[in-house]
């Protein structure tokens, strides 16, 4: 009882830390704050049973990306044919509270946020850990589950892209 | 080149320029806290979310079962005491000697001083009183409600009941009538085994199935009329011991004329005295108190010519009565063989002696 009470006070303290941040994160990925929300606690209550299980974290804010990575991999890979088939009829049963009620987004970075979202997630993901949330090259090949050549070479590539969808103002939900 | 530098500084500001609401952190903290909670204490959730309405459900359907199956018995009790004749001895063969004792008691509660002018029950014994019996409401007999679920039953039909209440070896013999009260119903408690039977006769003003476990309460409304005990013994030795016999004439004592032909004998002792005579293989004894020597001697002269009218049961080979008209100890005795017959607990020699003369 005392483990237990002891691993929530630790999953509290880093929510408090880091889930601003991975919120962010989420959102950037996946562009729904709702399922932002869920994901992001989805993660820390991964987190608790992981350390439940009497597992040690070294690194907490490696380990909570490398979680909400993860969780919202699947969730996009899951979702993504309903996602179609919502956007097509634009008819969602319960929407829930939109975008815009939960966050808010600076006008002059909208252009920026709409163009990471077109982009391949693997672009997406790796220029986001790398230049939005900056950690180093081998904390992002940790958290992708990459290497490390692989984490620059997508990442040259991927900024490449976005450059040119902000150049074009091309910054539909076509992904590339 | 530039376009490059700029492009990095708007991704490294991107987060400052999103803004996710306070309310929306802490409604996200607040859930991730009770989903922990949850997947701390999955058996205690699942306990108070399943088990515990689970639980109180079965346990309320146990209860309507039990008590439905209480009123289902009780039913199925007062049927059988009624007049299918279904055989029935699940109360009779229970517990014959709590039984016992509960009639004990109840004798000793519904015993009162005997008087005289009892007499009147003797003139109820030639009709054939109605007697009714209930089917339900174990612990209603003056209750209203159960008026429509009565059913008129003569004395035969209830003695003719008595009798399949009861399991023993023995050929059971029974009164044909038991001098009721007017107004009163006749019911009984009986037990049983091979080689005995006993029957305590009631009458209340409302009817009440026979065994019903308010007769053996402590609420038991009834009163008693008589109790018949019917024992086997094992030899005739312990037979004629119960019995007792005696002869008065050859044990002494003041002779007093009883009547046309019958010499009696009064012989006092600690402050009783008894006025005793023999007819045919009987012995009887009026006792009363010193005080009362005429009382005795006159209820001893009612007594011979009573039953120069009605005869005692023919005993083989003896019979003792003795009456008590100032207490309610009398005890009618007889035997047939090695099986004694026993009527007492009455509230007078009177009913005593009219349920007597209707053996044989």
């Amino acid at each position: 009882m005392e483990k237990d009470a002891g691993d929530q006070e630790q999953i509290i303290e880093w929510y408090d830390m880091y889930s601003l941040s991975l919120f962010k994160y989420i959102l950037k990925m996946i562009h729904d704050a709702q399922q932002a929300e869920d994901l992001l606690q989805d993660t820390f209550i991964k987190a608790y049973t992981y350390l439940m299980r009497g597992k040690d974290v070294d690194y907490p804010k490696t380990f909570l990306y490398r979680t909400a990575h993860n969780l919202t991999i699947d969730h996009i890979r899951k979702h993504k044919p309903i996602r179609m088939i919502k956007d097509f009829f634009n008819n969602r049963e319960d929407p829930g509270p939109s975008v815009e009620d939960v966050i808010e987004i600076q006008e002059s970075s909208q252009e920026l946020f709409d163009a990471l979202y077109s982009l391949k997630a693997n672009y997406r993901q790796v220029i986001i850990l790398r230049r939005v949330e900056e950690f180093s090259v081998k904390d992002t090949a940790e958290i992708l589950g990459w290497t490390e050549s692989k984490v620059k070479s997508t990442l040259f590539r991927g900024l490449q892209k976005l450059e040119e969808k902000l150049q074009k103002g091309d910054v539909g939900d076509g992904q590339s | 080149m530039d376009n490059h530098n700029k492009m990095d500084e708007q991704l490294r500001n991107l987060d400052k320029d999103i803004q996710w609401s306070p309310r929306g952190q802490q409604r996200v903290r607040r859930r991730v806290i009770h989903n922990m909670n949850q997947t701390t204490h999955p058996l205690r959730s699942l306990f108070k979310k399943w088990l515990i309405p689970t639980f109180s459900i079965l346990l309320f359907a146990a209860i309507i079962t039990t008590l439905v199956l209480s009123e289902v018995t009780d039913q199925k009790i007062a049927d059988d005491s009624g007049q299918n004749g279904q055989h029935s001895t699940h109360i009779v063969s229970g517990d014959d000697q709590e039984n016992a004792s509960d009639e004990n008691d109840n004798n000793d509660q519904n015993h009162s001083k005997p008087d005289h002018s009892t007499q009147h029950r003797h003139n109820n014994n030639g009709g054939e009183k109605p007697a009714t019996n209930e089917s339900n409401k174990t612990d209603s007999a003056q209750s209203d409600d159960t008026e429509s679920q009565k059913q008129t039953l003569t004395q035969d039909d209830i003695l003719a009941v008595v009798k399949r209440q009861m399991d023993t070896d023995l050929n059971i013999s029974l009164p044909s009538t038991l001098p009721l009260n007017d107004g009163n119903h006749l019911t009984a408690t009986t037990s049983s085994d091979a080689t005995s039977y006993n029957v305590t006769f009631y009458e209340h003003t409302e009817p009440i199935p026979i065994n019903n476990k308010l007769l053996f309460s402590d609420k038991n409304p009834a009163h008693v009329i008589a109790r018949l005990r019917v024992q086997q013994y094992d030899n005739q030795a312990k037979a004629d011991e119960a019995i007792g016999h005696e002869i008065f004439s050859e044990s002494g004592g003041k002779e007093v004329d009883l009547g046309p032909g019958t010499t009696g004998y009064q012989d006092g002792a600690a402050g009783s005295l008894f006025t005793s005579w023999n007819v045919g293989r009987w012995a009887l004894s009026v006792k009363t108190s010193t005080n009362n020597s005429e009382t005795g001697l006159a209820y001893a002269r009612k007594t011979v010519q009573y039953l120069n009218e009605k005869a005692l049961p023919i005993p083989k080979p003896h019979g003792f009565a003795h009456l008590d008209p100032e207490n309610n100890s009398t005890r009618i005795k007889w035997q047939k063989g090695k099986t004694v017959y026993t009527i007492d607990q009455t509230n007078d020699p009177d009913t005593s002696l009219t349920i007597a003369v209707q053996f044989k």
